[in-house]
């Protein structure tokens, strides 16, 4: 029983498919000329178009293909900054990004660059009045994400960026890694210059993701070469992970109302479970916040602990992020919401998909109380 | 609000003296084409309008394939009813409250067509007005006759009377047909498409004539110039757009072996031209139009112009010439070709581009350089080998269609 799907996904059996078709029969490369690659980049063109109708993004916006969300947002944050160094060197960023948009932001801000870091609210988003504050006529960049993969805090991207554009020339840049697939995007009406995201976050293939940006915005490069996808990222394409993704991600938004609706469910009686266990503290709403992450501090156990019990019983949940948790650290982003460095070490996520059943949330329901019981027992 | 009708006004017709009617006739059978997909709607052509009834089609559907037909000057949106002044009070009453709905003021504005209705134009604006103001319901309506927000209009006709609730502007122009043919150069940038536009706004029908060198170019060129054919095909009244194909590359060739680099791109626009002159020629065609900008490219200078020219008498109209790229671009996103437009393939003119072509090449040294090849078979063999292809709107043609169904199916 697996409950760290914020951390990826199993790749779906039409996915796999389709990435092994496109190897085999598509695998010349698409930059060449003659009629196999032709083909190949009519295969790759045709994923981006639907990769950008998929996210309501029309004529004003394009596709750049990366190995995921950490390249995309690297290339989003030190391509902006590189490219538009000369309107200004302010950049402002949250305090519970993920690691791959804090760390680029803390690196930049070695070099000229100065960064500020918003705090949250105890819903784990940004304040409109902070952001509003922060801006200054030399900000040039604004990076906040849309879902928060370990408290599924929601920020209100559409009242942010309003905030942004109407007070600043800076360029607004999303991490939507753990919302593409599952929430409702339409980047057409929306006030984002640049959004991220990871293809087997939607039962896509690890090593693909998609940097989309508006037409008009220029960065420079992570990687220098042959100059495709734009000049912005070079190397031949992986036509066949690209196509993947497109598949990917239109599988996941035909189900994703359905999925969306059962999902809240499913969290709301794993919340009710966790309540009724005296000594743990949810970390976030329940209501208006991703459902399909819950993150929970559960006192008098080790997280690793509780980790390890469940994994004994065939149940997975994940403590900290999946991509930092081999360090023994609080986690940065409970840490921000609850200012508690207790509850960050403590914290634990549970997160559900598409494919989650309520046979599964039953048996999580039915496993965890008894054994945080006897957990915190044997410690004494 | 939901209307009953939309009364298509029409354009410039009326400055066209005895062809009138000939122009009407044109006009009406287009919009018949383009709205044959809406089987509800009754379509009457009136002395200066045509009237679209809508029996429950949505308006801004029939507006949209409307707004593909030159030679319309507006749309009227609004209720229908008997030309007597009771019925007329009766449906002004919902269309006024409506129109003031949001803290609005209007006031009545009546075109009496129909010279035997009882009152005067001014008489019913004040009896509508009076019928209004005593029976909507208190404080929903605000009058202001001298500066209103809205003027809600009442057209007044013999059959019927139009309570217009909403007036906008379509696409102007002339009725495509009327005013002939065109052979237009598409190149398949983003310059040609837009002439093509421009052309058929002013009623002139066009044909496209691509030229091609394979193995050069590349059958994603030719795709290039389907793609726009097809996006140009929903203006034209039979929603269908010709393509003349130019088997280009022996000449091509012949050209750049026998003249010193320079001249090479001049040389080949001549050559062009002439094949042109002689396609149109072949089609009864008497005006050649391409979507040449002034100072663009080498081939777009005054000189270069002058040298390119003379190879024919024939009449070329270039509607781009004087317009900004910025201006070219707009438009083409506009009519929707800028994003085939900006594929990056090559065609026939980028291939054999010299590293620094003449910009005021010698019109003596052109033919100097000609006399040192025998062309003039080359030319007639493109003329003579021409590939014509008829691609209608929204039945885009596929080059490789094995390969779009297996994406397809991937996807």
């Amino acid at each position: 029983m697996y409950f760290d799907y914020a951390a990826t996904t199993p790749p779906k059996d039409e996915v796999l498919k389709t990435f092994d078709a496109v190897n085999r029969t598509f695998w010349a490369n698409p930059h060449a000329l003659h009629r196999p690659g032709t083909r190949a980049d009519s295969l790759l063109e045709q994923s981006r178009k639907q990769i950008l109708a998929l996210l309501g993004a029309g004529n004003d916006y394009t596709c750049v293909f990366t190995s995921g969300a950490t390249e995309a947002n690297n290339l989003a944050l030190k391509g902006i900054a590189g490219q538009y160094r000369a309107r200004g060197n302010h950049i402002i960023t949250s305090e519970v990004e993920h690691l791959s948009v804090l760390s680029v932001c803390s690196f930049l801000s070695m070099g000229d660059f100065e960064l500020t870091v918003l705090p949250v609210n105890a819903g784990g988003t940004v304040d409109p009045d902070k952001l509003q504050e922060a801006l200054r006529p030399d900000t040039i960049l604004v990076s906040l994400m849309h879902v928060n993969n370990e408290t599924g805090s929601v920020n209100d991207i559409m009242q942010l960026g309003e905030v942004i554009k109407s007070g600043s020339n800076a360029v607004f840049h999303v991490d939507a890694a753990q919302s593409v697939g599952k929430f409702d995007l339409s980047l057409d009406e929306s006030p984002v210059d640049l959004l991220t995201f990871s293809a087997h976050k939607f039962f896509g293939l690890k090593g693909a993701g998609a940097l989309i940006l508006k037409n008009r915005l220029q960065l420079t490069p992570l990687i220098h070469g042959g100059g495709q996808e734009s000049g912005m990222r070079s190397g031949t394409a992986d036509t066949a992970r690209a196509a993947a993704m497109a598949k990917a991600l239109r599988l996941s938004l035909e189900e994703r109302e359905s999925a969306f609706v059962r999902v809240q469910s499913y969290k709301k009686n794993i919340a009710a479970t966790l309540n009724e266990i005296e000594g743990t503290e949810l970390n976030g709403p329940v209501e208006q916040t991703s459902p399909f992450i819950l993150n929970c501090s559960v006192s008098g156990v080790r997280p690793e602990t509780l980790l390890q019990g469940l994994s004994e019983k065939g149940i997975y949940i994940s403590t900290v992020s999946a991509c930092s948790s081999q360090k023994t650290a609080a986690s940065h982003v409970v840490l921000a919401l609850t200012g508690s460095r207790e509850r960050a070490q403590s914290s634990i996520r549970i997160s559900l998909s598409a494919v989650t059943t309520q046979e599964e949330v039953d048996a999580l329901c039915e496993t965890l109380p008894p054994l945080i019981e006897s957990l915190r027992f044997k410690r004494k | 609000m939901q209307y009953d009708a939309i009364m298509v006004r029409l354009g410039e017709l009326f400055l066209k003296g005895k062809n009138r009617h000939r122009f009407i006739d044109r006009l009406f059978q287009t919009v018949r084409t383009k709205l044959e997909m809406f089987p509800d709607l009754v379509i009457e052509t009136k002395y200066d309008h045509f009237l679209i009834y809508l029996n429950g089609t949505d308006d801004q559907l029939v507006r949209k394939q409307l707004d593909l037909v030159f030679g319309i000057h507006s749309y009227a949106f609004g209720k229908l009813c008997e030309s007597t002044i009771e019925s007329i009070c009766e449906t002004a009453l919902p269309v006024a409250v409506e129109a003031c709905s949001d803290g609005k003021s209007i006031k009545f504005e009546t075109r009496r067509g129909w010279k035997n209705f009882p009152f005067g134009s001014i008489q019913i604006s004040q009896q509508v007005a009076e019928y209004v103001g005593g029976h909507a319901p208190e404080g929903s309506i605000r009058f202001n006759v001298a500066e209103p927000d809205l003027a809600v209009r009442i057209f007044v006709k013999k059959d019927h009377t139009l309570v217009v609730a909403k007036i906008e502007l379509a696409s102007g122009g002339l009725p495509i047909g009327l005013n002939g043919r065109t052979l237009l150069m598409l190149s398949g940038g983003l310059d040609s498409p837009v002439a093509a536009y421009l052309m058929m706004k002013r009623g002139l029908e066009v044909q496209g004539i691509h030229f091609e060198s394979p193995p050069y170019t590349t059958a994603r060129a030719r795709q290039k110039v389907y793609d726009l054919a097809e996006k140009l095909a929903h203006y034209l009244p039979r929603n269908q757009f010709r393509i003349i194909i130019v088997p280009f590359t022996k000449l091509q060739k012949e050209i750049f072996a026998h003249t010193p680099e320079s001249y090479g791109m001049t040389i080949m626009r001549r050559m062009m031209y002439r094949v042109t002159a002689g396609v149109a020629e072949r089609h009864k065609i008497r005006l050649l139009s391409n979507g040449e900008s002034l100072g663009q490219v080498a081939s777009q200078t005054p000189d270069s112009m002058w040298a390119i020219n003379a190879v024919t008498e024939m009449p070329i109209i270039r509607p781009v010439a004087c317009m900004d790229k910025t201006e070219i671009m707009e438009l083409s996103r506009r009519i929707d070709t800028y994003d085939i437009s900006i594929r990056p393939f090559e065609d026939c003119c980028t291939v054999f581009v010299p590293k620094s072509p003449s910009t005021a090449p010698n019109r003596k040294k052109c033919e100097e350089h000609e006399r040192k090849f025998d062309w003039e078979p080359l030319v007639q063999e493109c003329i003579e080998n021409t590939e014509i292809i008829d691609i209608r709107a929204g039945h885009p043609i596929t080059l490789d269609s094995d390969t779009t169904d297996e994406i397809c199916d991937l996807l």
